[in-house]
């Protein structure tokens, strides 16, 4: 009778499309990739190192390279994330080979339940986690103790995408304020905007120096003000910013400063209060008063900062009116105006910063910290006891820089002891 | 390896929010920030690669040695050869 041809296997496109991507899966989470990626990418770090050369990172090739390698760490995880989550709620058999060692112990009667609750209790005492399995002609108990280690291993991969999306939060959604105060002033955190009212006031800067000039000390006394009332007096410091309302807040350049009273010839006031002195990182401060009345402008320079002495120059157009010298406390005529110098002060630039992908960096920083330690501080072992006939098959493997000879040995030995088997001998 | 590769983490990961409070940017391409990620995946390579029971695992010691280069340029180079934010009144 002839046999009937094999019909050629219907593959529905959906299971075709499953099954590459698969296998594009598996070959975009292989160790080896990851391996050769991330060497690939210090080499590229340390060509960057170079200062001339740090353009490389931006280069559209490594920025390629590194959702490569995130990619790859996603893929990993996709991949070894069932058998891992698998193994740790019931552990399976452990094969031979694959860096497996094993010992064999001929019983001396066929296995027992008795037996087996000894083994468990043996193994769940080292704090492995068990599954036990009934077999035709014995019984078999397969566990692993540091489980939780291949899932953190695991997790440290999604901690780098972690990072990577709190980096990118940041970049897409911060939002940074400068603006420049001095003493008394106050400023919005950002800018204008309905129900936007956390402010900040300057209260003063406390500066010290050593003797040859170079600072000491920059205390920033201010007050966070929310709906118009003050909450919170703190003071910020080089390095240490101060945080409100989600806000980072960096005292962040600094500056002399003069408080001046300028009046015209008839005794009214013009101007009153503090002019930021000739720096230039004051922001939208410079040391210059507009006096649009009398049309004339007033610049003002630090002439002496030994003996603390102001020139006011006031000038008309192009045209330089008068330049005079006054000390804290004088009030001279300078061109069409009165200049009463009341004292000088300082200004402090700041800069305001919210980025709501910080606690996405910080939830990622963490996890990846912690689930390296416990990958690599709490190596996961697998046991494998597996009784049959009149033979006790005892297999145990160990993750990579674990060398397992000594936990071998000694389950070897409790065994032993508990089942009193004839004789022993290494597989 | 074990005890490092997890303290270098944390000190990367502390370096980078400190680095915000103080410099107002978590990263800042310096040339002792890139030595130290070149470091850190060099070992993160390692990592993947060694215990393998196959050329690529006999390989991976390789990776090692490049490792300790890296932690000696980190230490030493990216301060003294090449200046950059962590260089500190010439060191």
């Amino acid at each position: 009778m002839a046999r009937a041809a094999p019909q050629p296997l219907i593959v529905h496109p959906l299971d075709r499309a499953a099954a590459w991507t698969e296998h594009a899966l598996r070959r975009l989470g292989d160790a080896r990739l990851a391996g050769v990626l991330l060497a690939v990418a210090a080499a590229v770090n340390l060509i960057a190192a170079h200062p001339q050369r740090s353009w490389v990172l931006d280069t559209p090739p490594y920025l390629g390279l590194l959702g490569l390698v995130l990619a790859s760490g996603i893929a990993g995880v996709a991949v070894r994330l069932p058998a891992a989550w698998r193994e740790w709620r019931r552990p399976g058999p452990l094969p031979d080979g694959g860096g497996t060692r094993s010992l064999r112990l001929a019983l001396t009667e066929p296995p027992t339940a008795a037996q087996r609750a000894l083994v468990a209790e043996l193994l769940s005492g080292r704090g492995y986690r068990l599954a036990d399995r009934q077999l035709r002609d014995g019984w078999a108990i397969h566990c692993v103790r540091h489980g939780f280690s291949r899932l953190a291993g695991l997790a440290s991969h999604l901690a780098l995408a972690l990072l990577v999306v709190g980096a990118g939060l940041g970049t897409a959604f911060a939002e940074e304020t400068r603006f420049g105060l001095f003493p008394g002033d106050q400023s919005l955190l950002a800018a204008p905007r309905a129900g936007m009212t956390a402010a900040v006031r300057l209260d003063r800067l406390d500066a010290a120096f050593d003797p040859a000039g170079a600072p000491l000390r920059f205390d920033t006394h201010v007050t966070f003000i929310r709906d118009g009332r003050a909450v919170r007096q703190t003071v910020l410091q080089v390095n240490d910013p101060g945080s409100f309302d989600g806000y980072l807040i960096h005292a962040w350049t600094y500056g002399p400063a003069v408080e001046l009273r300028v009046e015209d010839l008839a005794g009214g006031t013009q101007f009153d209060g503090f002019v930021a002195l000739g720096a230039a990182s004051t922001g939208s401060r410079a040391p210059f008063i507009e006096l649009p009345a009398l049309g004339v402008t007033l610049g003002a320079v630090l002439d002496d900062a030994a003996t603390n002495r102001l020139r006011v120059i006031a000038a008309r157009g192009a045209e330089v009116l008068e330049s005079v010298v006054l000390q804290p406390g004088e009030r001279l005529r300078v061109g069409p105006t009165w200049v009463t110098v009341r004292r000088f002060g300082a200004y402090v630039t700041f800069v305001s910063r919210r980025d709501p992908g910080m606690a996405v960096l910080f939830a990622g920083g963490g996890l990846l910290v912690a689930s390296l330690a416990l990958a690599l501080y709490f190596p996961r072992r697998r046991v494998s006891v597996v009784a049959a006939g009149d033979r006790l098959r005892l297999a145990l493997r160990a993750e990579r820089f674990d060398n397992p000879s000594a936990e071998l040995k000694r389950l070897a030995d409790d065994l032993a002891a508990r089942l009193s088997p004839a004789s022993t001998g290494r597989a | 390896m074990l005890l490092g590769l997890p303290v270098l983490t944390l000190a990367i990961v502390l370096g980078a929010l400190w680095a915000n409070l103080a410099w107002r940017s978590y990263w800042n391409n310096d040339p002792k920030e890139l030595a130290g990620a070149a470091t850190w995946l060099i070992y993160l390579g390692y990592l993947h690669l060694a215990g393998r029971r196959d050329r690529w695992g006999s390989s991976a010691p390789w990776l090692l040695v490049l490792g300790f280069g890296a932690i000696l340029f980190t230490y030493l180079a990216a301060n003294l050869v090449i200046p950059g934010q962590h260089s500190y009144s010439g060191v």
